[in-house]
């Protein structure tokens, strides 16, 4: 209808101080505020953030300030309300303790311009503070860690890859793929759903490292270790769903060693589980006071471990419907790779969100398969290039003279190709030693 | 008998060498496009280094011919590889001098062949007794710094104070960089958790026995391959592994607002080393992610005589100890205790019953105890190093800068 470029779409719970910040954020953008609308829901909030926010309205520092209450019904129904009520033809999803820096907006709308099906993915950067917890730099490091990876050029994008904190698409693009999945009431999953819709119905994924904001996170660990055991509910309902991404969900692979038992005790023996957990988080503080950061890492993982798997437990009821689902997998995608001139320009598309196997080839003959866990590492031409040189190094050397086709320098082959190297034999024993 | 030190290119067709004196033998760098793949020793015959010897040797060290192996099948895999001309931070090179103009000469020299762009060069003359480094620093386009309080920690804090790159490339005046070393030092701050990048030490002459025995002991080396340290990995405390002062880069931003380098470590201090490590030390704790990379490379000559030597590997001993201790009543970290006694156990005492038992390349018995006895001085240091702070921090010292801009 009106002159309105897009509208931000905010669902929030019981946290009306960071839902200010991100408010005043708003207010503070570059580009004028007539051309977007600020839609809050607060998602059954009993904190005085509707005080707050009828403040907001009353002052209207924000121009087009909108929000309504609804009763606790999870992230997706609240985010399915906002653009529902948006009128703009393009939707900014944000968190309510994501708070935009001022070029966020217009950093979005830039890639909007040419009406393409685009999603643009912003960095919500974890605050750092004087004092981090152990817990908090472990989260600032992943987070840091993901936006980088995610924008490096020639990366090939996932569902992953689409986190609804800061995050923006047309809103023809959400209503034509449906929304929101609204089974999904938990913490966590709904947004990898809708990412992979939105990947399946040609959506390109462009994540924009200058659309920033900052994310105050504000978990403790027990928090985390609830919010853990609610994203494997998400991980189960994503696997029924898309039984072709069950693959590379986390519950599909049982590890092995003392996490395999953590699994076993959180599928079997939950009640003594629950017990033995409870006590090993007092044990975190203690690890913590005396700096033993690895005690601490360690024991953290356990207990995320299980909360995980504690999850799977509260969805699949038991370890026998667990494996039932497991032996549902479809079969881990194969892709070919012919390396007789090299490296191709083209490489064939590979599952970055799970794992495959790549069967290496010289003219037609095997020389071998790779296993790539996903999610893959990037730049994906020199990560492939090192693994084939390491795991298919000697059968390529008898390609390569066979063929009397000696690209390089041949220097340094060995005379007899199919007796190894004198030192590699050396090198296998340094590695047994 | 004295080691030449050489570097060989692989790529390119390899030759007798000859001239090369009485050397009994050659300390030869292995490189493959420019890259750095290891070393090893040749022996040499009159004067010469026959391509032959080298060629068996390199087919006989078996690492290092998997390495080669290895890297040349990645290059030929990448062989249609456009080159990623990656964006590089802005960056200012600090080098702290205290009277040596003949090593900082050359070391000026071989910053002169860099080809990376975007930078600036820093000498930071620390408490000097004349002007002649500022006289030699007038004939290089660099920026000339005087700090007056003595120690290299106050040197390198000034450095970072009148540095404007985003990265702070710090080296010492006795080392002598490769052409490539300031890009391969700044490409792996492409991702923001690296707040600092360690690089390949190698000797830039083997001349005397103090010099054999530093390397021998250990030298700067930490191999070829490249390594990313963070505290889930490695105990924060044991931050002398990431690498050393004479070739680290660290994000300007953090060296100012966490004061990383602290006056009371490092040369011109009682404690005499220590300064990187206690820098490399915070940004672990603080979840940082160091990044070690063998294709910054950078020559160093180590020091020539023996008493030198005994007292460079002693002030390791105090430097280290003290550096251990601050992390202990400093920063409560306990697991620095378990740090020091395993360097103790596996380091000093494994050397001492090497030498004791005149095992293969054992170190002279007076060095091993000079770093034995030194240990000691260690928490001595940190306690005095503190009591003089308290007294320092009284009286303010007027800052005196004498900045020349060149083109």
């Amino acid at each position: 209808m009106s002159g309105l470029a897009c509208s931000v779409v905010i669902p929030s719970y019981n946290r009306s101080s960071t839902l200010e910040m991100v408010l005043r954020g708003l207010e503070r953008q570059t580009i004028p505020g007539v051309m977007f609308e600020t839609i809050v829901v607060l998602d059954g909030s009993t904190d005085d953030s509707a005080a707050m926010l009828t403040g907001w309205e009353r002052s209207a520092n924000l121009t087009n300030l909108r929000w309504q209450w609804q009763p606790n019904s999870g992230q997706a129904i609240a985010r399915n309300t906002g653009v529902h009520l948006a009128q703009a033809p393009v939707v900014v999803f944000l968190d309510d303790d994501v708070v935009p820096e001022p070029d966020l907006i217009a950093a979005h709308l830039r890639w909007h311009e040419q009406d393409t099906p685009v999603a643009v993915l912003g960095d919500a950067h974890v605050v750092r503070e004087q004092h981090d917890s152990m817990y908090h730099l472990g989260v600032w490091a992943w987070w840091e860690d993901m936006y980088y990876r995610r924008a490096r050029p020639g990366r090939q994008p996932g569902y992953r890859d689409f986190c609804a904190g800061n995050v923006s698409l047309r809103q023809e693009d959400f209503s034509l793929v449906g929304g929101f999945d609204t089974t999904f009431r938990g913490y966590g999953g709904e947004d990898y759903e809708l990412g992979y819709r939105l990947l399946r119905a040609g959506v390109q994924f462009l994540a924009d490292r200058s659309a920033q904001a900052c994310h105050y996170h504000r978990t403790t660990v027990a928090g985390v270790l609830r919010t853990t055991r609610q994203e494997a509910y998400g991980d189960v309902l994503l696997g029924r769903k898309h039984p072709e991404l069950r693959g590379g969900l986390r519950l599909m692979r049982i590890p092995t060693g003392r996490y395999g038992l953590l699994v076993r005790l959180a599928l079997r023996a939950p009640a003594l589980g629950d017990q033995l957990m409870a006590l090993l988080k007092h044990v975190l503080p203690f690890y913590e006071r005396a700096k033993m950061r690895r005690c601490w890492l360690e024991c953290f993982n356990h207990l995320r471990g299980y909360a995980y798997w504690r999850g799977v437990r509260d969805v699949l009821g038991s370890w026998d419907a667990l494996l039932a689902y497991q032996a549902q997998a479809a079969p881990i995608p194969r892709a070919r790779l012919d390396i007789s001139e090299g490296l191709p320009a083209e490489l064939p598309s590979l599952w970055v969100d799970g794992p495959s196997t790549l069967s290496v080839t010289w003219r037609r003959q095997r020389l071998g398969e790779l296993y790539l866990p996903g999610p893959i590492e990037v730049p994906l031409r020199s990560y492939l290039a090192s693994r084939i040189a390491e795991q298919l190094e000697t059968r390529i050397w008898i390609m390569l003279s066979q063929a009397e086709y000696l690209p390089w320098d041949s220097r340094w082959l060995p005379a007899d190709p199919t007796v190894p190297h004198s030192g590699h034999a050396n090198w296998h024993e340094e590695a047994a030693a | 008998m004295a080691t030449c030190v050489l570097e060989i290119e692989l790529t390119h067709e390899i030759r007798d060498r000859q001239g090369l004196g009485d050397y009994g033998q050659a300390l030869v760098l292995l490189r493959f496009h420019g890259r750095p793949l290891g070393t090893m020793r040749v022996p040499c015959q009159d004067g010469m280094l026959r391509a032959a010897d080298l060629c068996t040797a390199i087919e006989s060290y078996g690492n290092l011919s998997r390495h080669l192996t290895q890297a040349a099948l990645t290059h030929w895999l990448m062989q249609h590889e456009l080159p990623i001309t990656a964006q590089l931070p802005t960056w200012s090179i600090v080098i702290c001098t205290r009277d040596r103009t003949d090593d900082l000469r050359r070391c000026l020299d071989s910053l002169l062949k860099l080809q990376t762009p975007g930078g600036e060069v820093i000498v930071v003359d620390n408490a000097p007794s004349d002007s002649s480094t500022a006289r030699l620093v007038a004939d290089y386009p660099v920026r000339y710094v005087r700090e007056d309080r003595i120690g290299l920690n106050w040197a390198r804090s000034r450095g970072a104070r009148v540095a404007t790159g985003d990265i702070v490339i710090y080296t010492d005046d006795d080392v002598v960089v490769d052409v490539g070393w300031a890009s391969a030092i700044l490409e792996p701050f492409s991702h923001p958790c690296v707040a600092a990048v360690t690089g390949l030490t190698m000797p830039l002459e083997l001349e005397t026995e103090a010099q054999e025995l530093f390397e021998a002991y250990g030298g700067f080396g930490r191999g070829f391959r490249r390594r990313v340290f963070n505290y889930t990995m490695m105990a924060p405390s044991a931050a002398g592994i990431v690498g050393a002062g004479a070739n680290m880069a660290i994000r300007r931003e953090l060296i100012n607002d966490m004061h990383l380098f602290d006056a009371e470590l490092d040369c011109g201090t009682v404690a005499r080393t220590g300064g990187d490590a206690y820098a490399f030390y915070q940004l672990l704790v603080k979840g940082y992610q160091i990044v070690y990379t063998p294709q910054a490379l950078v020559w160093h000559r180590h020091r020539r005589d023996y008493a030198s030597l005994r007292k460079t590997l002693a002030s390791y001993s105090v430097g280290g100890f003290a550096f251990l201790t601050r992390c202990w009543l400093r920063h409560g970290d306990w697991q620095a205790l378990a740090v020091a006694a395993s360097w103790f156990w596996n380091d000093h005492l494994h050397q001492l019953a090497c030498t004791l038992g005149r095992r293969p390349g054992y170190l002279p018995l007076d060095l091993v105890l000079a770093q034995i006895t030194a240990i000691p001085l260690g928490p001595w240091a940190y306690f005095v190093g503190r009591r003089l702070e308290g007294a320092a921090s009284a009286e303010v010292v007027p800052e005196t800068v004498l900045v020349r801009v060149q083109p």
